[in-house]
């Protein structure tokens, strides 16, 4: 207690110095008055009793020291005084200071931005509603044990989270959930982002229900007797036009009637996106097609699985108890190891996000911060000349006893108050554009929240603080250096400490570095698209059409997919113009399933496969060079041994002999194919990328509830795409297609590289326009400084071209810095880009995008230094020589 | 070790300041820093090193925590002081404080007087 009110009273006289300083005077007054009037008693005169009083008492400036430091913090209250400081001498200079700070305020302000997108989509809980006990399980499969996903590797399948919910002691509640997207029909019919949930999942979540009621666990009793759907606030706007009487309407999706319960707000859901409709997951054989619950419960995982933490447990008490269940439950499966990974809900921590997400992180914040840095440089140019400017101020400063490090630390306080500034401004941003920049990402509703929590204030605010140290530390330490005599004498004009050619180099060779890393990156991303743009292909990928189809959302038996292609295929071949029609199991340049193949040798190596019809071949023009494709018409083999034909490169995987034919290969669960052919290699998986080894199975006996219908054609392609479209309706009218035709399709891709192009592109003209500013700024002053020394050389009859090669001799060595310290930093970013998926594409050997950034980034930089070098050598001697 | 050999004047341990300080008020009343001073050098029979200036950080100190409350009052020269008065706060701490010195005060005696058996 006695010390939380003294603490407080510290605090308080530390920041409100005003009251106690007079009141201290006064007693301090006070008491050498009493103390004189003692030593005059005794008979002193009054000076003597003065100078008395003033021994006995001790020195008054120490007394009030101490008293400070008593009653206060002395370094809070040192802090204070440099603040008010700082901001009296930024209003004496207010045009650098605000260049200062609008440097600042880009660099923080872009770094704060990039970093609010990337805490709202990876480092926050995507919960709203009591994130503190929620917890997202993962599950990942190992081991010798086969298991079919239809999502992604670490989803639950019925029986784990059967076995968790009635096991687990350290989560109150555990519920379980997928994505679906879903067909609306009727009502100007539209696609609805869907979640199949278990019933509690909207009570583990801890929603409120705006209007009806939620999921009871009756409604998930059995598969497919409560067709009921709950809407959140977006998706009753989005699909029913936020239409009051929606409770107790029946609606069709995925042709199955549905009745509408209630209505959710729009809360997080463990992902960015926000979903439209939540159904009852037992929901899932009706809309989603194939029964779940009844085809191998151990084997298919399809469900995420989140829960909430007992009071007072953490993630990792859970994480370790769902290590034991799931162990109990492998050793029913030989051969079966399950991992266990629960997190706080963050994307980060996903496992199998983590690498990627650090990548993407890395790459977004390391172009913004390098932007920041090509800021900080220019800011110390800016401080270095104040400095200079203020030298006659400093040194009567220093003269009159003030310590160098206060004097330092002074002149920080100036640089930080200036980034502080820059830093709220920038938080301030961040906090509006975050979202609608996130938003551009997706073309889904983004549902995670942008604003500036702890972190994001955190992170500007080590923004702010490297900025000032990397931007104002030099100057501020250069400051005490000045000779002080000459200093007083000169009242500062032309002598400066700072700007030794030597600190001058260091920051031009920085800056040069800085600008050719973001230079290259651009270069090879603005490459890597063009590659993209345009593939070395053996067909003219603007006469193959594409229609993707997707019966997912139809809800089809199998028998019905195969009637549905059986209509759709004959309609399509008699199409005037087209002269070929295929089939496959995902489009051009969508990847298609992997698979395990298994070769006689035993051993087991991945490729794609790739469902085909025979004429995939013929269309995609892909030669057979060894046996043939499958027999036509495809013989309904068994289900468990097919012809197949391979890839040149899986034939070369599997066997040493060329002769490859009539041999046999294992895949999948355990079915057996029959090699019948042997296809060349090539490009079908990504744009520009050799597709490696290939498996090609025969379509007869695949499932084609998502596949594409390919055509060879010519004459009007879009004409020829509206028919496709009309025709598939005219066999389901709620199936939507667009096609396309395969240069469509690679454009599309492209532009996945725009957002690429446009960030390291922004960045990149960023560095340049910075770096040009900021050296011609420093340049200029350079030149002001030796004008007295060039009017000398030229009234002692030195060419005016002589002075100009001065400076540009000058440039020579930083700039050979920079670029060899620049190129190989280049190269390593390519290198890290080219790692990450997202930058597949990016070649880091490509000699033009480097020669490029150089030839620029010197152009620049000598343009800097020949304008201020130009212009200083047109001065007239005599002029330069009065400017003293 | 600081002083001449023979000089018997000795400078304040670490924390007595503020014992001393809380025991003249109770003895004297409230006083003013140089009543207190003089009180100080008046009972050390000028063996203390002290600067009277010292006072004034160790009486802000105490007012901080609670221990002595001041208020500006006449003297009787008819001046004015900032006379200090030891709350209850004060009086527990220093019967507190007290005990602890005594305590240790005792321990270092044992310790120095302890002679080889």
């Amino acid at each position: 207690m006695t010390r939380l009110r003294q603490l407080l009273h510290r605090m308080y006289n530390a920041l409100r110095p005003a009251r106690a300083e007079p009141e201290l005077a006064r007693e301090v007054g006070a008491h050498l008055e009493l103390l004189e009037q003692q030593f005059r008693r005794r008979g002193l005169d009054a000076v003597d009793a003065r100078n008395a009083a003033r021994r006995a008492f001790g020195s008054v400036e120490w007394v009030k020291d101490a008293h400070r430091d008593a009653r206060s913090f002395i370094w809070l209250d040192e802090a204070r005084r440099d603040c008010q400081y700082a901001l009296r001498s930024l209003r004496r200079s207010p045009s650098v200071s605000l260049v200062v700070l609008l440097s600042f305020g880009l660099g923080i302000g872009l770094n704060a931005v990039v970093f609010s997108v990337l805490n709202g989509l990876l480092f926050r809980p995507q919960v709203d509603r009591d994130p503190g006990s929620f917890a997202r399980v993962y599950l990942e499969l190992s081991g010798d044990w086969h298991r079919d996903v239809y999502g992604n590797r670490f989803m639950a399948t019925l029986e784990d989270f059967d076995t968790i919910r009635s096991n687990t002691r350290t989560l109150s509640a555990v519920t379980a959930s997928r994505p679906a997207t879903f067909t609306l029909d009727g009502g100007g019919a539209a696609t609805l982002r869907g979640r199949l949930v278990s019933c509690n999942y909207l009570a583990v979540h801890h929603w409120p229900v705006l209007m009806g009621r939620g999921f009871e666990e009756a409604d998930c009793a059995a598969p497919d007797v409560q067709p009921v759907a709950v809407l959140s606030r977006r998706g009753w706007a989005t699909g029913f036009a936020s239409d009051p009487n929606i409770v107790g309407r029946t609606i069709r999706l995925n042709n199955q009637p549905m009745t509408i319960i209630g209505v959710t707000p729009d809360t997080q859901v463990g992902e960015p996106l926000l979903p439209h409709v939540y159904v009852p997951y037992t929901m899932q054989p009706a809309l989603l097609g194939g029964n779940y619950f009844r085809d191998s419960p151990s084997q298919l995982a399809w469900l995420d699985l989140a829960g909430r933490l007992k009071d007072g447990l953490a993630a990792a008490d859970a994480q370790s108890e769902l290590a034991v269940i799931m162990k109990s439950l492998d050793r029913i499966y030989p051969g079966r190891a399950t991992d266990v990974v629960v997190t706080n809900g963050a994307l980060i921590r996903a496992p199998g996000l983590a690498r990627a997400g650090a990548l993407l992180i890395g790459l977004a914040l390391g172009s913004a911060s390098l932007v920041l840095l090509l800021v900080c440089t220019n800011v110390t140019g800016l401080l270095f000349a104040r400095v200079m400017r203020r030298q006659h101020e400093i040194a009567v400063r220093l003269s009159v006893g003030a310590g160098r490090s206060r004097l330092v630390r002074q002149l920080l306080t100036e640089t930080f108050v200036l980034a502080f500034l820059a830093a709220s401004g920038s938080v301030a941003l961040a906090a509006f554009v975050a979202a609608p920049v996130a938003q551009m990402l997706t073309p889904f509703p983004v549902g995670a929240w942008f604003g500036p929590d702890w972190r994001v204030v955190a992170y500007t605010l080590a923004m702010a603080l490297a900025a000032t140290a990397i931007g104002g530390l030099a100057p501020a330490l250069a400051s005490p250096r000045f000779e002080l005599t000459r200093a007083l004498k000169q009242s500062g004009s032309t002598n400066g400490t700072w700007a030794t050619p030597h600190q001058r180099a260091t920051l031009i060779a920085g800056q040069v570095s800085l600008t050719l890393v973001l230079l290259v990156a651009t270069g090879l991303v603005v490459r890597a698209q063009h590659r993209v743009l345009s593939p070395q292909l053996d067909y003219d990928p603007g006469a193959v059409t594409v229609t993707a189809i997707d019966l997912t959302t139809r809800g089809y038996s199998a028998g019905m997919v195969r009637g549905f292609y059986d209509q759709l295929l004959p309609r399509l071949e008699t199409l005037p113009g087209v002269s070929a029609v295929a089939l496959t199991s995902a489009p051009p340049f969508h990847a298609p399933a992997r698979v395990a193949v298994t070769a006689d040798d035993g051993e087991t190596r991945a490729a794609w496969g790739r469902a085909v019809s025979s004429n995939y071949f013929q269309v995609m023009h892909v030669p057979i060079t060894r046996g043939h494709t499958f027999p036509m018409p495809p013989t309904p083999g068994s289900n468990r041994q097919v012809p197949v034909v391979i890839s040149e490169s899986l034939a070369r995987l599997t066997s040493a002999s060329p002769d490859v034919l009539g041999r046999r290969l294992r895949f999948g669960n355990g079915t057996i194919g029959d090699i019948v052919g042997i296809a060349a290699d090539t490009s079908s998986v990504r744009v520009g990328v050799p597709d490696g080894p290939m498996l090609y199975l025969p379509a007869g006996d695949a499932d084609f509830r998502t596949g594409a219908v390919l055509m060879l054609g010519s004459g009007d392609l879009r004409a020829l795409t509206r028919t496709i479209a009309r025709l598939v309706q005219d066999i389901d009218p709620d199936v939507r297609t667009a096609p396309e035709t395969v240069a469509t399709t690679i454009t599309r891709q492209a532009s996945q590289y725009d957002a690429a192009v446009s960030t390291t592109g922004l960045s990149a003209v960023l560095a340049v326009v910075l770096s040009f500013t900021g050296l011609y700024g420093m340049m200029t002053f350079a030149a002001a400084q030796r004008t007295r020394e060039i009017g000398v050389r030229l009234a002692l009859g030195a060419q005016r071209r002589a002075i100009v090669v001065l400076f540009m001799r000058a440039l020579w060595r930083p700039l050979a810095t920079g670029l060899a310290t620049g190129l190989p930093l280049a190269a390593l970013v390519a290198i890290v880009m080219q790692r990450t998926r997202v930058f597949a594409d990016v070649r880091p050997g490509e000699p033009w995008a480097y020669a490029a950034a150089v030839l620029l980034v010197a152009a620049t930089t000598m343009l800097a230094t020949l304008v201020p070098a130009v212009s200083v050598s047109r001065t007239a001697p005599i002029e330069a020589l009065r400017n003293d | 070790m600081s002083g001449e050999e023979g000089d018997d004047r000795v400078e304040l341990l670490q924390g007595s300041l503020d014992l001393i300080v809380l025991q003249a008020l109770v003895t004297m009343g409230p006083q003013h820093a140089y009543g207190l001073a003089t009180r100080l050098e008046q009972v050390a029979d000028r063996r203390l090193t002290l600067s009277q200036g010292t006072l004034h950080p160790a009486l802000v100190r105490l007012e901080q925590r609670g221990w002595i409350r001041g208020r500006w009052q006449q003297t009787e020269s008819r001046r004015e002081a900032k006379y200090y008065a030891i709350t209850r706060a004060g009086a527990r701490a220093l019967a507190r404080e007290t005990a602890k010195w005594q305590r240790l005060v005792g321990l270092v005696n044992k310790l120095l007087l302890e002679r080889p058996s």
